[in-house]
């Protein structure tokens, strides 16, 4: 209950941190509102992964402390860097031919045949990010001893923030505007460029 | 309706002139009804926030600000709270140590040490709120400290 | 069938119609330059009136040969060339150099610029909070008095204002003039959907951060106004994409395409006057029964605004900045100045000084203020030897 709480009082805070890439991607693949829900859908079940993975990290921190953690502004920023390469080969990836060429196989090589689970790698990789309320939840799950009591306060956590990202399946009511496709991915592709930005220098951060 | 319709458009074509010359000349004008009527403030993020109080020193003043945690839609998991140290007559003192209590509960919060020669500060905290120094800035005579603070668990 | 008027044949008007046509502007920019009071030295009383002179001088061009956009763009490329000179000299003067430090932000001296507004609105609705280091009321450029300008021009002008308001962009216009042809002639259509796309993601980034994301990481023109004090990385970072920005978009690929790049392929700001157009009544539209699909107008188009899609439609692109080049340029008059809502081919010349009157006058009391602060800036450097007081 604390979990779904906290997720409920933090989740608009998550919204901000995850809308700047969800909602390009959702414009950008300008898909009726039925297939924006299974695009949602699937993001959320990244974003799940990630917290089921961070509620064991919570857990194994508690177990071997949270001092002795490898370098975590380096993972942070990789984990930045992989997102943004990401988003600047789905936004800028038709125009420049090589690199949507990249794009493709890199895609056909980590998501073979699977469409779907671009989203699922955007969730993932979101649910991993440092936002305030991710770092709470961090650190308020990471008290907890047992393994099961990490994963059911990240689980809860999670349905607390998701409900914030219901309305964004509405976005595919916009899809008659032709404009918005090219625009939502370009906007993806900008996006990507800013987390590359802060990637690259979490990476420099932590050799400091 | 539709024959009016071009009539119309060319009176609103010549209200064009009117409107530039009405922006221009009323521009102070206009910008102190925008303002009053939005009640549009510069956020505290860049200002510091409202002081909640000030304390006198003699030869300076301390201007302790409200802590900022404000978000878009609710409050921050972290913000920062500002100190103001506002020069007298004549400039402040070589060093400075205070005691804030930021929160009003009159006892203190933190303790800054500031050499306002080379503007070094040390902090000692008192409050498991109070994370650690954020800036030291010296605008002009005065200085400015922000202390980064993690949001009230209540 | 589309009537011509007898105004609308030939091209140059006689000199007295010209002259008549004229008076109105040197009585309006006359009352606005001497609205603040006439200057008492000397030297600034010769800056005004060389002011005064070419853009009534302009105008009078304008209104004798009937061509918009050569002194449109003439008049255009100064004021951006002398806001530059005077906005750099200005804070060399008031701090020091163009530095914009972390205490400047504090204490709220900031300028405000028509950039910032798509930033500031969610936030605004929000928080009641305007997410900038400025001030509402006091100092130059304030929030509250440029925001007033914005509206002013938003419904006075339109998307016109980034041809005849914006006091950056003549400077890739001027770029874009050096070049007699272009060098790189097609331009993927994907791309003039950027200004939409960094329009969208800075909207949102500022909204979540409660800071102008385009300020902070993408704005061109910090590098001929102010930056930020380098004090990290991160500031380096922006620094470094500042200075790239401005030399790729508004000095290389203005001259090797003739368009004006930052324009119609970056500036969000301009994405956005696309929406405020709505409430403005002045247009392009392209009259299909004149039309001989000569694509010229798609050619010389410095945004990118008309293509082959439009000509059909009748009518630009949503990014159209009304600066008349192609108007100037269609051999068969078919494209024209127009008032929505009134039939389209009916007195071109009566739906142009429509326009042109208040669009030329927001151009001129902009420029003025400047072209004169330049010039009183250079005969100081000529008397003294510097441009600081």
């Amino acid at each position: 209950m604390k979990g779904f709480l906290l997720g409920l009082a933090s989740g608009s805070v998550c919204l901000a941190y995850c809308a700047p890439i969800l909602v390009p991607y959702l414009l950008g693949e300008a898909n009726k509102t039925r297939r924006n829900i299974v695009t949602l859908l699937c993001f959320l079940s990244g974003r799940l992964i990630g917290y089921s993975l961070f509620a064991v990290i919570a857990w194994l921190a508690n177990v071997t402390l949270v001092q002795n953690l490898p370098n975590r502004t380096l993972v942070f920023g990789l984990i930045y860097t992989v997102l943004a390469i990401l988003l600047i080969l789905y936004g800028f990836g038709n125009p420049l031919r090589c690199l949507a060429k990249s794009a493709k196989s890199l895609g056909k090589w980590a998501f073979p045949g699977h469409r779907m689970l671009f989203p699922v790698a955007l969730g993932l990789l979101t649910g991993l990010n440092v936002c305030p309320p991710f770092l709470l939840a961090f650190a308020s799950a990471a008290e907890m001893e047992s393994l099961w009591g990490c994963l059911m306060f990240f689980l809860t956590f999670f349905a607390g923030t998701s409900i914030y990202f219901i309305p964004l399946s509405g976005l595919g009511l916009l899809r008659r505007h032709d404009f918005l496709r090219p625009t939502g991915r370009l906007a993806a592709g900008v996006i990507g460029v800013y987390y590359l930005c802060l990637g690259l220098l979490a990476i420099k951060g932590s050799f400091n | 309706m539709s024959r009016l319709k071009a009539p119309m458009a060319y009176v609103w074509a010549l209200m064009a002139v009117p409107i530039v010359l009405a922006t221009f000349i009323g521009m102070n004008f206009w910008a102190r009804k925008l303002v009053s009527f939005t009640k549009l403030k510069v956020s505290p993020w860049c200002t510091g926030g409202d002081i909640t109080s000030v304390v006198d020193r003699g030869t300076y003043e301390t201007h302790v600000h409200r802590p900022v945690f404000g978000g878009l839609f609710g409050p921050r998991a972290r913000g920062f709270v500002q100190v103001t140290l506002k020069a007298g007559d004549g400039s402040l003192p070589a060093s400075i140590s205070e005691e804030i209590d930021f929160n009003g509960d009159d006892s203190s919060d933190f303790r800054i040490d500031l050499d306002t020669e080379t503007n070094e500060a040390s902090l000692e905290s008192h409050n498991d709120r109070v994370i650690g120094l954020g800036e030291v800035l010296a605008p002009g005579k005065d200085r400015v400290i922000r202390v980064t603070l993690r949001r009230d668990a209540n | 069938m589309a009537r011509v008027s007898d105004d609308d044949k030939g091209h140059s008007r006689s000199l007295v119609k010209a002259i008549l046509l004229t008076l109105p502007m040197l009585l309006l920019t006359g009352f606005m330059l001497s609205g603040v009071g006439l200057p008492q030295e000397r030297m600034q009383q010769v800056a005004l009136t060389i002011t005064y002179v070419f853009i009534n001088g302009m105008f009078f061009l304008m209104m004798y040969t009937r061509r918009t956009n050569r002194y449109r763009s003439t008049l255009f490329v100064v004021y951006s060339l002398c806001f530059v000179i005077s906005f750099i000299s200005n804070l060399v003067e008031t701090r020091g150099s163009m530095v914009l430090s972390h205490e400047d932000m504090v204490q709220g001296d900031t300028p405000f610029c028509h950039m910032v507004i798509p930033m500031v609105i969610i936030p605004a609705a929000f928080t009641r909070t305007i997410i900038f280091p400025g001030s509402m009321l006091e100092g130059f450029a304030a929030i509250g008095t440029m925001l007033v300008l914005w509206l002013g021009a938003s419904i006075a002008l339109g998307r016109a204002w980034c041809s005849w308001g914006c006091f950056y962009g003549g400077l890739d216009e001027g770029f874009s003039c050096i070049a007699k042809k272009p060098i790189i002639k097609n331009i993927s259509k994907k791309w003039t959907y950027l200004p939409f796309a960094i329009l969208l993601v800075i909207v949102l980034t500022s909204a979540a951060s409660l800071s102008p994301t385009y300020c902070g990481w993408l704005c061109p023109f910090k590098a001929v106004t102010e930056f930020e004090e380098i004090s990290s990385s991160t500031v380096l970072l922006q620094t470094i994409i500042f200075f790239s920005l401005f030399i790729g978009l508004v000095i290389i690929l203005p001259i090797l395409t003739k368009r004006r790049t930052q324009c119609g392929l970056f500036c969000p700001i301009g994405a956005f006057q696309s929406f405020t157009n709505k409430l403005n009544i002045f247009d392009v539209r392209i009259d299909p029964e004149k039309c001989s699909k000569c694509n010229l107008c798609s050619k010389v188009c410095p945004t990118f605004s008309v293509d082959s899609e439009s000509i059909d439609a009748g009518k630009p692109r949503i990014t159209c900045t009304k600066c008349g080049k192609c108007v100037d340029s269609c051999p068969k008059e078919a494209v024209s100045f127009h008032i929505k809502g009134t039939p389209i081919g009916l007195s071109h010349e009566r739906a142009r000084l429509l326009f042109v009157y208040p669009a030329f006058l927001f151009l001129s009391i902009m420029a003025s203020g400047m072209v004169f602060g330049a010039l009183e800036r250079i005969s100081l450097l000529v008397t003294t030897g510097s441009m600081i007081r």
